[in-house]
């Protein structure tokens, strides 16, 4: 395999390019069938993904592709480094590497970003916010869901 | 992303000098649904929500139904609790029997761990009713999962050969097939997906022991015969508590102790032994196994003046808790009730007896204690909460059991 086979091109949704290394790359089953599927050659599109956010996914797979299969010391550490890469996130970050995941479908850092948004999302509110959405219930049905759970709101 | 554009032109006229200029504002207040839509340009998967709230705590589930009607929808789901479990992210949920008047039947509570909203990482402790059909006296219960087995148990004097599923997801109850007779205080544990049941029948009853295939639906029972190794008293014997260690299910009798062994030799009867009389001794009603150890409450202070005792089924023998620094005193030993945690021994308790004459309003008290093995086997307990949890007519907690949510 020649040097330049071993590298692949991401580009992102706003035309930023990133050289990586296949085995970075693969982690993502999405550009894995891409280079099985297709005949893509080195450049890949990723329309879905913002460069900004793509750099992210990328860090996180460079991180990964080095460390996995070696002993527990390493997972402990890459542990550690995963909870440092969620920390400081703000919502909308997170919210589109969720998406990004997802799209990318990279189960490990679908997982990491679920559980970070678990840990910082924890009132109505704030998934109102973080979701961009609001609530669509008749006072009638929430009525009805408090009764079904009045263990819970009969303070 | 976020890109607001107006385009409707409906202006009627307009005395203003510029009739468009704050039209997107206005319509912002006036229809902030319609806005919302705009700004969210992209589709979130059920499949990423169900996702996130699979890690969220068991808890915030009746807060986060509120959300959305997708919100709602998936914390309906068992999908949700699948996947809840194989990410590992289930959770130890208590339920506590408790019964208010001796004319009324107990009500189940679960302990709610209610998160503060301000505060993040703390909780406060309550027990709070959930709706559920009365549920009999006496019954023995049994919890595999999320589901919890009430097992016959009185109505008024009257035996029941009743069975309850109790569904902790959404707490749902139905009857499950009766069991072929009639119990109350008997001793149940679960072996490989069978529910044994032993004893609690009337007297002369034959059938001492009765199992149910948890997945068949199906009971089937052994009869006493002259050629069993029973005694034949063991089928109309009530029990005091049962306990699951083994592969064994011990039981404690007013007078004596039992063990049943599943691993029977092959097709033989099904055998109950006396159990070991050290064991029996000291085993009192408030007692739970934690790690294949039988944790026992120890009001006579027996062994040391530790207020928990631990009994080792591969020693035969009994070791004091040690540590137990801040155990509150005023706690009625002999009508607690223990129940394993999670790992963690969580004990009940009122401070004033269910018998005494003072009929006020009473606190169920509630200690958490987590347990360290130090160097040379000794356990020791730290206790990280006591808290009143429910504050009630004379009441009686009848038992306490832990499911996985």
């Amino acid at each position: 395999m020649s040097k330049s086979e071993k590298k692949i091109v991401l580009k992102s949704l706003d035309n930023e390019a990133f050289e990586v290394e296949k085995a970075v790359a693969l982690q993502s089953q999405t550009i894995w069938v891409m280079c099985e599927d297709k005949c893509v050659g080195n450049e890949i599109p990723l329309e879905n993904v913002t460069g900004q956010i793509l750099a992210k996914v990328i860090d996180y797979c460079k991180k990964h592709a080095v460390v996995d299969g070696d002993g527990d010391e390493s997972s402990e550490e890459l542990k550690n480094w995963d909870t440092e890469f969620t920390k400081n996130m703000d919502q909308s970050t997170l919210f589109n590497m969720i998406l990004a995941a997802n799209y990318l479908n990279i189960k490990s850092l679908l997982n990491l970003t679920c559980q970070a948004v678990a840990d910082k999302t924890k009132t109505i509110d704030e998934f109102h916010t973080f979701l961009n959405i609001e609530n669509n219930f008749t006072p009638e049905e929430e009525a009805q869901i408090c009764q079904e759970n009045l263990w819970a709101f009969d303070d | 992303m976020v890109e607001i554009s107006e385009t409707s032109d409906d202006s009627n006229g307009g005395d203003d000098q510029d009739p468009n200029k704050n039209k997107p504002q206005e319509e912002l207040q006036k229809n902030p649904r319609k806005s919302v839509e705009k700004i969210t340009s992209f589709h979130i998967p059920d499949d990423i929500t169900e996702e996130c709230l699979a890690y969220v705590g068991r808890f915030h589930y009746p807060d986060l139904s509120l959300v959305s009607k997708t919100f709602s929808r998936i914390i309906k789901s068992p999908i949700l609790y699948d996947l809840r479990s194989r990410l590992g992210s289930t959770e130890p949920v208590l339920y506590a029997c408790v019964g208010i008047t001796r004319f009324t039947n107990p009500n189940w509570y679960i302990l709610y761990r209610k998160p503060y909203r301000n505060l993040r990482n703390t909780v406060s402790l309550q027990l709070r009713e959930i709706r559920s059909p009365p549920m009999p006296w006496g019954s023995a219960v049994v919890t595999i999962g999320h589901e919890m087995y009430v097992i016959g148990g009185c109505v008024g004097e009257k035996r029941t050969k009743n069975v309850i599923l109790i569904d902790c997801r959404f707490h749902k109850c139905r009857f499950l097939p009766s069991m072929q007779v009639a119990r109350c205080r008997a001793a149940a544990g679960v072996f490989d997906g069978k529910i044994i049941v032993i004893g609690g029948c009337e007297i002369g009853a034959t059938e001492w022991l009765e199992t149910f295939d948890v997945k068949d639906k199906v009971w089937k029972s052994y009869k006493w015969s002259p050629d069993s190794p029973q005694q034949p008293n063991v089928s109309s014997e009530e029990f005091v508590t049962y306990a699951m260690m083994e592969e064994r299910l011990y039981v404690l009798s007013k007078t004596t102790g039992y063990a049943y062994d599943n691993r029977g030799e092959g097709g033989s009867w099904p055998k109950l032994e006396v159990g070991d009389v050290m064991m029996s001794f000291w085993w009192q009603e408030s007692s739970c196994v934690i790690d294949g150890l039988l944790f026992s409450t120890n009001p006579q202070r027996v062994f040391s003046d530790s207020a928990i005792i631990i009994y080792d089924p591969k020693e035969k023998s009994w070791e004091p808790l040690t540590g137990l620094q801040g155990f509150p005193s005023n706690i009625l030993l002999h009508e607690s009730k223990m129940a394993n945690f999670g790992g963690k021994l969580v004990i009940l308790g009122t401070d004033e007896s269910r018998y005494s004459k003072y009929d006020g309003k009473k606190e169920i008290w509630c200690v958490e204690i987590a347990l360290e093995t130090r160097q040379g086997g000794e356990i020791s307990g730290k206790i990280e909460s006591v808290a009143v949890v429910l504050t009630v007519p004379p009441a009686s907690i009848e038992l306490c059991r832990t499911v996985t949510v």
